[in-house]
């Protein structure tokens, strides 16, 4: 069991459901997210188009940010998943500069959703999930995972352009869709082996 | 103030006057029994006007943690859910919101003047506001008017209070960028507008709106993944290369100038590509029709019904006669008159209108102009059929659809008809494949009128010539939406609109003038105006902020609802087609001291006297039919209908509308609770109204009389009453000319005779992040984490090789001026836009005191147009969207 | 007496904001999440590269057998020791939880550059720890035995710093050839940088460190050149440019010293500049390298740019640290009975 994910780029309209559903499960503080979502150009007038690239972690198989960290806080689990242990985590922050697809966050301290009022609800209780001054990253929710939901971005794309599943089994519908339509990962030139792969755009 | 207090209770505090600080610091109620709990409700989510997306709300220890989709197999959304309704946990705990019922203390008004607000007790805000407000009925109920808006589309009882009240002054907030209905009502007899049918379409041309992708709505964004799956083609012509545009052919053009291409678009299909539908044209439109040089129809002398010429023995019969070889084209003499069929009226008109002519306008190549015309017509296999639920249907798998940035311009309805001709050239009205109303999918909506051609509904349809006028000025503008901007202009200037009586009081209930319309400055003179105004409001919009009594309703995730399903605004697909729904939303447990909107409105009756008994609000609710889907709405009907003399709860009412719904099988309001929503789908042939009058047992107008007529009536009407046309400078000029059955090129007073500095023109759209501030989404903190990362959202956006031409780099600020206003902002150079264009998404910007920081940052594109009279589209009365504007550098400007 | 009292008042400043750091974390620094890594690490470098090469150029001496005026080896690696200790407080400090650094015992990553510079830190500075005791410091063969064993610690120590700079070019850290000969070039001539004015305020002389940082200079010249020839990619580094402009300055004053005017005050003047230059590229290597994005910039195009300038607290704090490893140092030669001067 090897979890991945395959994203189509001919089918992302660049609304980031995605990361605020990520923001929304995950509960993480004020300017920390684990999802991004680059949104560019290309082309030249009259022949120009918005692009857009929705980045998970990419949950390399080799990862780097695994590699550096001291305290062994982040790990490659077996599933495939890169995941990081809050309470190991020493804040040194080698991963973040470790990382090329910059998927890693510093949780530096917690801001307020709403700057210039109070922490809601909301945040006072979730913030209990985090611990300042360490490192997060997206776990492709391991928790929903467990409870045999796909992932929220998964869940919500309102184009259905992404798939998730298991790479290793050759007839899942994410290594199908891998085949049929020529997806390969982001700058795959780093050679870090993400499990995330990326098809059109 | 410790940010450890998780369970603090909210202190009433009636009579303490607050400030920013204390409104904000506010605590939630939590109730103690809700720790170690976890729930699951159903929702319905409200972040955008279309407010249908099925949700699942998950609450642990009593905090709403998880908002997401419902199940996947949950019409519309199945499962899916945009970025705003992922945001919705901000909108309920969101600081800034109104906690408790204000009264202003300080008389003084002024968006920067702090109304030092008294808290008071409910009982006090609702009496003090139902003495004010039955004053004024007392007097004159006209005197009351009813802003409504996008902040709030979920009451049911406002209309039938506004009915029960006695005034006629319900003024829409979003009517004047919204003019978008005329066509729609007249070819389709829906309101609000016309969507393609994705499940079919082969070929679909878009301007001017979104289908889904632009500002990310959910159920059109999903139906046009798998449309592009499919193999559709996407054609996008658009000032701006968007989200849409990336998944199909951009079409740059011009702002403001989409009539001209797409009158060039139909010059070239009748002139040059010189095929269509004659089928069609013949059985199922007044394009045979003939016209007398009057103008009217060639009627019958016995039946008066109107008549078309008979080639084989040259003679006009009745439409419903049978005919040797019907005449679609051709002028013929009769009785002394040369008449000529309705198309050949058209094809006249449009014979000037060559790809060339309206190069020079809009820029789009002429060559372009040829190609699109030339394949939506071959896309549209005139002639082939369909069968569906054993009913066969004529099949033409095209549509081209516009909405608020074409018909936002002077001269906008005639675009709006434009494109519903071209339609009707290749057949492709109400048929699958082709163009459908977004609304009723019953007979009624196309049943013919005496003449044979359908009623024309909604606003195509004449509203009645009410003399003196009321605040809505809509006796002038009898096709319009709403009309907040005239109400104005005749409280200004009340001679010049003759208008008898005046404003007493303001009942805002989610409509914001202030921010969201033209110069903000006369509707803040006017709140300073009014005697008394009231806000029904979620949080502190400028409107509320001038008003003097503040009554906080529940922001939509405490808000019970049930409500009937209405077929969306961007597409439609085999998602939804044939659903009829009813959704429910399970309230989460109110925050704060606010109550249901409708629960307000009910109290404000009672008090006032206009909730019991007849023409009580219960009776008027008893007798009401859905705007939007009519009889299949959730309409009280025998035996269940309310007893006028007893105070209702809601849950009363929601129990009678389930037993009363046109599909209810046996089921309650307690199993639609339970379940979250009742489905029963359709046969899919009644979703196109085809099904209803087929062949060519109705027609839609081709060469638009009913514009002739309504003139006429008009015109009429006026001179009855011995009065001219109000704030315009020559009624023939300026009105009744644009009243014309053949559509023409308007011209526009921001594209002829400009001064040669404003060399630019300006443009707005609504984003993922931005769709109406439905649910606050400007003010909402996850939203705004990611707009501030979108390139091109809250800045003035340029063509890369303009700016450079100005001397302008990308992040220079610069400051915009149309000849009306101005607003400052950073420059984003972008190869996605018209070398002419000027892009200002959003509505960001203006604010007050106590507003949420994220209110207050600009640019505002509103301060960029104006709604003088001169400048709108005399017939929907809509505001021109695209001025034309100079841009200069500023120093010293910051974000 | 004023020196040390200004060093007394810093040392106080940098106390108040190490507890300031201790409880609120990064409030108050400029740190972002474009440039996590700022003046903390960039000081842990400075310190560590410059006490360590000290370390190496006495180890170096004391196994040639070179002749060092009286003492000198003593408070060359008493100062060099503070410095490592310093170093070890300020990355202390630059962590999110310093106190889980005991952590990075029981995890056994050993492919992280991190443990590596823990270990071979922990070691240099025992090492450097123990050599304060007389039963090493006054051994004959035991001194030999020590030298041996710190050169290949610190040795090992400044190796591993080539390995921390961000390269985003490849994912990870890679090091290439010139930056690890430029790390060791560097650290070598902070060390005797840091000896030579270490002694000129002794008033103890050693002109052969300051022929060394001569010729130290000159190899980073070659190596600068050799980063000039070596990238695919054109642009220009005003930075490295500066750095360059330095280092020229370097061999100048000290080809001036050895050949016309050997006055002690070029030299000193020299081994300032070469310390300043220390620091500068210890910028360069990490904060400058933030400045790119990881995911190039077409990607992202408008992205607004963030910067870094480090704030106020993490000055007082290097300053200050700087200035109680200063003061540590007097202590522990007063304490050795060393101090050349009463109080």
């Amino acid at each position: 069991m090897r979890y991945g994910m395959l994203i189509d780029l001919n089918k992302c309209v660049g609304c980031n459901a995605c990361t605020v559903a990520c923001r929304n499960n995950n509960g993480t503080p004020a300017g920390v997210s684990l999802h991004k979502l680059l949104k560019y150009e290309a082309g030249v007038y009259p022949n120009a188009k918005m692009k857009f690239r929705p980045m998970p972690c990419m949950h390399c198989q080799d990862a780097p940010c695994a590699k550096v960290c001291p305290t062994g806080a982040t790990v490659q689990r077996p599933d495939g998943i890169v995941d990081v242990d809050a309470n190991k985590c020493i804040g040194c922050r080698s991963c973040i500069t470790a990382c090329p697809y910059d998927s890693r966050q510093f949780i530096w301290d917690f801001g307020d959703y709403y700057e210039q009022a109070q922490p809601t609800r909301l945040e006072q209780k979730r913030r209990l999930e985090f611990q300042k001054g360490t490192v997060v990253k997206c776990t492709f929710c391991l928790t929903r995972l467990q409870q045999g939901k796909v992932t929220a971005c998964t869940a919500t794309c309102p184009s259905q352009c992404r798939v998730f599943g298991d790479l290793d089994d050759p007839n899942s519908e994410v290594s199908r869709a891998i085949v049929d339509k020529g997806a390969r990962p982001f700058r795959e030139e780093l050679e870090t082996h993400p499990s995330v792969y990326y098809a059109g755009g | 103030m410790s940010r450890q207090a998780y369970r603090s209770t909210l202190s009433e505090s009636a009579g303490t006057i607050h400030t920013l600080e204390s409104m904000t610091s506010r605590w939630e109620r939590i109730d103690p029994s809700d720790e170690g709990k976890t729930q699951v409700l159903h929702g319905i989510c409200r972040m955008c006007m279309q407010g249908d997306c099925a949700t699942k709300i998950t609450l642990e220890d009593g905090i709403v943690t998880r908002v997401e989709g419902a199940g996947t197999d949950i019409p519309p959304n199945y499962g899916n859910l945009c970025p705003r309704g992922n945001s919705a946990a901000m909108n309920l705990y969101n600081p800034y919101r109104v906690k408790a019922p204000l009264i202003r203390t300080n008389p003084e008004k002024g968006l920067d003047v702090d109304p030092k607000w008294k808290e008071v007790t409910w009982e006090e805000a609702l009496d003090y506001t139902a003495k004010k407000l039955k004053e004024v009925r007392d007097e004159d109920p006209r005197g009351l008017a009813i802003c409504e808006g996008w902040g709030n589309r979920e009451t049911i009882v406002r209309v039938p209070f506004k009915i029960a009240y006695g005034t006629p002054n319900e003024i829409g907030a979003h009517g004047s960028f919204c003019t978008v209905h005329y066509g729609t009502g007249l070819i389709h007899g829906n309101f609000p507008v016309s969507v393609v049918d994705l499940e079919h379409c082969e070929y679909h041309i878009t301007l001017g709106r979104t289908i889904g992708p632009n500002f990310a709505t959910v159920p059109g964004t999903r139906k046009l993944s798998q449309a592009l799956e499919r193999g559709m083609k996407l054609v996008v012509v658009d000032p701006r290369s968007s989200h849409e545009a990336a998944k199909g052919e951009w079409v740059p053009i011009k702002p403001g100038t989409d009539l001209a291409f797409l009158l060039a678009m139909a010059h070239s299909i009748l002139f040059e590509v010189g095929r269509y539908d004659v089928w069609f044209l013949k059985n199922r439109t007044n394009a045979p029709y003939l016209i007398t040089p009057g103008g009217d129809y060639l009627r019958d002398e016995a039946t008066g019904k109107p008549m078309m010429w008979d080639l084989s023995d040259s003679t006009p019969k009745p439409f419903d006669a049978s005919f040797g070889d019907l005449a679609l084209e051709g002028s013929f003499e009769w009785k002394g008159q040369t008449c000529s069929t309705g198309f050949t009226k058209i094809k006249e008109g449009f014979k000037e209108y060559t790809p060339e002519w309206a190069e020079k306008i809009s820029t789009v190549p002429a060559a372009t102009t040829r190609r699109i015309a030339r394949e939506f017509i071959d896309h549209a296999r005139i002639g082939s059929t369909i069968e569906i639920d054993g009913f066969t249907f004529p099949f033409r798998p095209v549509s081209l659809n516009c909405e608020r940035n074409v018909m936002n311009h002077k001269g906008g309805t005639h675009a709006d008809l434009v494109g519903k001709i071209i339609n009707m050239l290749a057949g492709a009205i109400e048929v699958p494949g082709g163009c459908l109303g977004c609304g009723y999918r019953g007979g009624a909506a196309i049943a013919p009128s005496p003449d044979g051609t359908m009623f024309p509904g909604y606003e195509s349809h004449d509203r009645p010539f009410v003399f003196p006028p009321d605040l809505t000025m809509q006796s002038f503008y009898p096709n319009s939406h709403t009309t907040p901007h005239l109400t104005a202009a005749a409280l200004r200037n009340p001679e010049e609109y003759h208008l008898e009586y005046q404003l007493k009081a303001w009942l805002n209930l989610g409509g914001n003038l202030i921010r969201f319309n033209a110069e903000p400055e006369q509707y803040i003179e006017m709140m300073r105006k009014v005697p008394f105004s009231v806000s029904i409001a979620y949080q502190m919009d400028e409107p509320t902020f001038l008003s003097d009594v503040v009554l906080p309703e529940h922001c939509f995730m405490e808000r019970e609802r049930l409500a009937p399903f209405w077929p969306q605004h961007q597409a439609t697909s085999d998602e939804v087609s044939g659903l009829q729904m009813l959704q429910y939303r399970q309230p989460v447990k109110p925050l704060y001291n606010t109550m249901h909107v409708d629960d307000i409105l009910m109290e404000l009756a009672e008090r006032i006297g206009i909730l019991r008994g007849e023409g009580g609000v219960y009776d008027i609710m008893n007798h009401d039919v859905d705007y939007i889907i009519k009889e299949d709405g959730l309409n009280l009907r025998e035996p269940y209908l309310l007893d006028i003399n007893t105070k209702h709860t809601r849950q009363e009412i929601y129990e009678k509308q389930v037993l009363s719904w046109k599909y209810n099988q046996g089921e309650t309001f307690a199993d639609v609770q339970r379940e979250g929503h009742l489905v029963k789908w359709q046969p899919k042939k009644t979703h196109y109204t085809y099904y209803y009058y087929p062949d060519n047992q109705t027609r839609h107008e081709f060469y638009i009389m009913n514009l002739k007529h309504t003139a006429d009536r008009l015109r009429a009407n006026l001179e009855k009453h011995g009065v001219k046309f109000p704030g315009v400078a020559d009624q023939e000029r300026d009105v009744f000319r644009f009243y014309n059955p053949v559509p023409f090129w308007t011209g526009s007073p921001e594209l002829d005779d400009i001064p040669p500095e404003y060399d630019l023109w300006a443009m707005n759209w609504k984003s993922p992040y931005f769709s109406s501030d439905v649910g606050g989404c400007i003010g909402n903190p996850w939203l705004a984490e990611v707009y501030k990362k979108d390139p091109w959202e809250a800045v003035i956006c340029l063509n890369a090789a303009t700016a450079a031409r100005k001397g302008l780099k990308d992040g220079d600020w610069v400051k915009v001026s149309s000849r009306y206003g101005s607003v400052e902002g950073q420059v984003r150079t972008s190869q996605l836009f018209h070398p002419d264009a000027v892009g200002i998404s959003g509505g960001y910007g203006l604010g007050s005191l106590h507003s949420n920081p994220l209110y207050r940052r600009g640019p505002l594109f509103n301060q960029l147009i104006t709604s003088r009279e001169d400048t709108l589209d005399p017939i929907s009365g809509g505001i021109e969207l695209a001025p034309c504007v100079k841009i200069e550098k500023k120093e010293g400007g910051r974000a | 007496m004023p020196l040390l009292i200004l060093l007394a008042i810093l040392a106080v400043i940098a106390i108040v904001c190490i507890f300031h750091q201790l409880s609120r974390g990064f409030a108050k620094t400029n740190l972002n999440d474009q440039y996590t890594w700022g003046l903390y690490i960039q000081g842990f470098f400075f310190l560590v590269s410059a006490g360590a090469g000290a370390l190496m150029v006495l180890s170096m001496l004391t196994l040639a057998q070179v002749p060092m005026p009286a003492g000198f080896a003593d408070f060359g690696n008493a100062l060099a020791f503070t410095l490592l200790i310093g170093g070890m407080v300020i990355l202390g400090l630059d962590l999110g939880k310093p106190m889980r650094i005991f952590y990075m015992i029981t995890s056994k990553n050993f492919k992280s550059p991190l443990i590596w510079d823990f270990y071979t830190l922990g070691l240099t500075a025992l090492l450097s720890l123990l050599f304060l005791f007389p039963f090493l410091s006054e051994s004959g063969v035991g001194s030999q035995v020590w030298a041996l064993l710190m050169l290949l610690a610190a040795g090992m120590c400044v190796t591993v710093h080539a390995m921390f700079f961000p390269a985003h070019e490849k994912g990870g850290n890679q090091a290439n050839l010139f930056l690890v000969f430029d790390t060791f070039l560097f650290s070598l001539s902070g060390g005797c940088a840091l000896l030579t004015l270490m002694g000129a305020y002794l008033g103890l002389s050693l002109p052969l460190l300051s022929r060394c940082l001569f010729l130290l200079a000159i190899l980073l010249l070659l190596s600068a050149a050799g980063h000039k020839i070596a990238p695919l990619r054109s642009g220009r580094d005003g930075l490295l440019t500066v750095c360059n402009l330095l280092k020229i300055l370097v061999v100048v004053l000290l080809a001036v010293w050895q050949w016309a005017a050997p006055t002690q005050g070029l030299a000193v003047a020299a081994a300032a500049l070469a310390l300043v230059l220390l620091f500068l590229e210890k910028y360069h290597t990490v904060a400058h390298a933030q400045h790119e994005p990881p995911i190039p910039g077409t990607y992202g195009s408008h992205r607004p740019a963030a910067t870094y300038r480090p704030a106020a607290k993490e000055w007082l704090i290097f300053i200050g640290g700087f200035s109680i490893c200063l003061l540590l140092w007097a202590g522990i030669c007063l304490l050795k009975g060393i101090w050349p001067w009463t109080l």
